[in-house]
């Protein structure tokens, strides 16, 4: 597959994307590439054109379109954690916010929005537990800059746009198990004890699987991806 | 604790953090030892992209048919930042503005969530002056230091800037700052201290530590 790849408009993708007729980008690793990362691709593509919308032209449509694919996968983040489908979406609704005033920090050299996203999301979940379980902050202008998604180790090599794509390939050359396991630790809540008596694996198995996982990716990207 | 058994313990913790499953307390001591530490800071990185990538491929559970309807109006009214507007706050410069309240000689902190000797989860800045000691003590639950300057010594072991120190619960332990600096931490403990020393149990209810 070369540069002069077909324009590809997935008749899924919202109206907004679809006149733009996307192009997908030649990916290093074209020969392991199929579907999914063909959409997955596309998918951060997607997801930049619309930070920009929003940051450069307050356009409120893009929001909409980008939490139309968002807002349900955040949603469903929350209330695996037990929050109620109402709560969930007043946070959704937070992040929201937080997106539209906070797009133009947004890189896609350092993060993909889905995790800039999840980031994101997860700490205005933490934030509403802090503010409902009637915690006692004594210093809350210290707890802010604690708390604030946007304050970065400077020293850290975030992973750049070219090891997300490959992070990406290599997911998909995990074991099932692998990815069972990472399934239930980010997405589904579960503590390593809980996945342990929800499979029945042991305890120590859990955490070397999900260890395991982490591992194999890093290592992996950092040879420069799958091969 | 074993150093494989701290390695294991710092990877759940890592593991839990980016999953959101820690408490307020938990979540802030955490992200600022991501912020210390960049062995840390990478592993959170890799954690958060491969997160980031389950949630792209994720469902989810749909949203109610109104939704979006007053977004339009709601956000109309809200400013958007440009990328300069909001200056970075680091820790390390609010430290500097910090009210420390002077605990034992040598010994000061800074309460952020939680009170002293209350229950529940207790985040705050401890300070202690270069050479000083906090006596052997023990909590009812777990206890994180997160060296943010200076360095001290517990247990025969230094710990300095960026290093997490992990005490379980019922375990006796003291720590001594090192002789050149002051020594500044954020510290997680889970219910109130403990003094196991004499002079320690009769100081420790007045002092609140």
């Amino acid at each position: 597959m070369g540069l002069a790849q077909e324009m590809v408009v997935d008749a899924t993708m919202p109206p907004f994307i679809r006149c733009l007729g996307m192009k997908h980008t030649p990916k290093k690793h074209s020969g392991r590439q199929n579907n999914a990362s063909a959409n997955s691709l596309s998918a951060a593509k997607r997801d930049a054109l619309w930070l920009a919308a929003i940051s450069e032209r307050q356009d409120a449509r893009a929001l909409t379109e980008l939490f139309g694919v968002y807002g349900p996968k955040l949603k469903g983040w929350l209330m695996a954690r037990g929050v109620g489908s109402s709560t969930a979406e007043d946070i959704v609704q937070d992040v929201m916010i937080k997106v539209w005033t906070r797009a133009s920090q947004f890189d896609p050299l350092k993060a993909s929005f889905a995790t800039w996203v999840y980031r994101m999301t997860r700490n205005v979940w933490i934030d509403h537990k802090r503010k409902h379980g009637r915690m006692d902050v004594r210093d809350p202008e210290l707890m802010k800059i604690i708390a604030d998604d946007t304050v970065l180790s400077a020293e850290a090599d975030f992973i750049v746009t070219e090891e997300a794509e490959a992070l990406r390939e290599t997911m998909k050359s995990l074991s099932d198990v692998q990815r069972q396991a990472l399934q239930m630790a980010y997405m589904e809540y579960k503590t390593h004890q809980e996945i342990a008596d929800q499979t029945g694996i042991p305890l120590g198995t859990v955490k070397t699987r999900v260890r395991g996982a982490i591992n194999a990716l890093r290592n992996k990207i950092k040879d420069g991806g799958p091969s | 604790m074993t150093d494989k058994d701290n390695i294991m313990t710092l990877d759940t913790m890592l593991t839990d953090y980016v999953a959101g499953r820690l408490s307020p307390a938990k979540h802030g001591l955490m992200a600022e030892f991501q912020r210390a530490n960049t062995i840390a800071a990478n592993d959170v990185a890799i954690q958060e992209a491969v997160a980031g990538q389950l949630l792209e491929d994720a469902e989810g559970e749909a949203l109610r048919a109104d939704f979006f309807d007053d977004l339009a109006q709601v956000i109309a009214e809200l400013p958007q930042m440009d990328v300069d507007d909001e200056p970075r706050s680091s820790i390390s410069e609010s430290l500097k503005d910090i009210k420390w309240r002077s605990r034992l000689p040598g010994i000061s902190t800074h309460d952020v969530i939680g009170k002293p000797n209350g229950e529940g989860d207790r985040l705050f800045f401890l300070k202690v002056k270069p050479g000083f000691t906090i006596w052997d003590h023990s909590h009812s639950g777990d206890e994180w230091v997160l060296v943010l300057k200076g360095s001290y010594v517990s247990g025969g072991k230094l710990y300095d800037v960026g290093a997490l120190h992990i005490e379980n619960e019922g375990t006796q332990h003291a720590l001594t700052a090192s002789n050149d600096q002051d020594c500044v931490c954020l510290v997680m403990t889970q219910g109130p201290v403990k003094m196991h020393s004499r002079l320690g149990k009769i100081l420790s209810p007045i002092v609140g530590l």
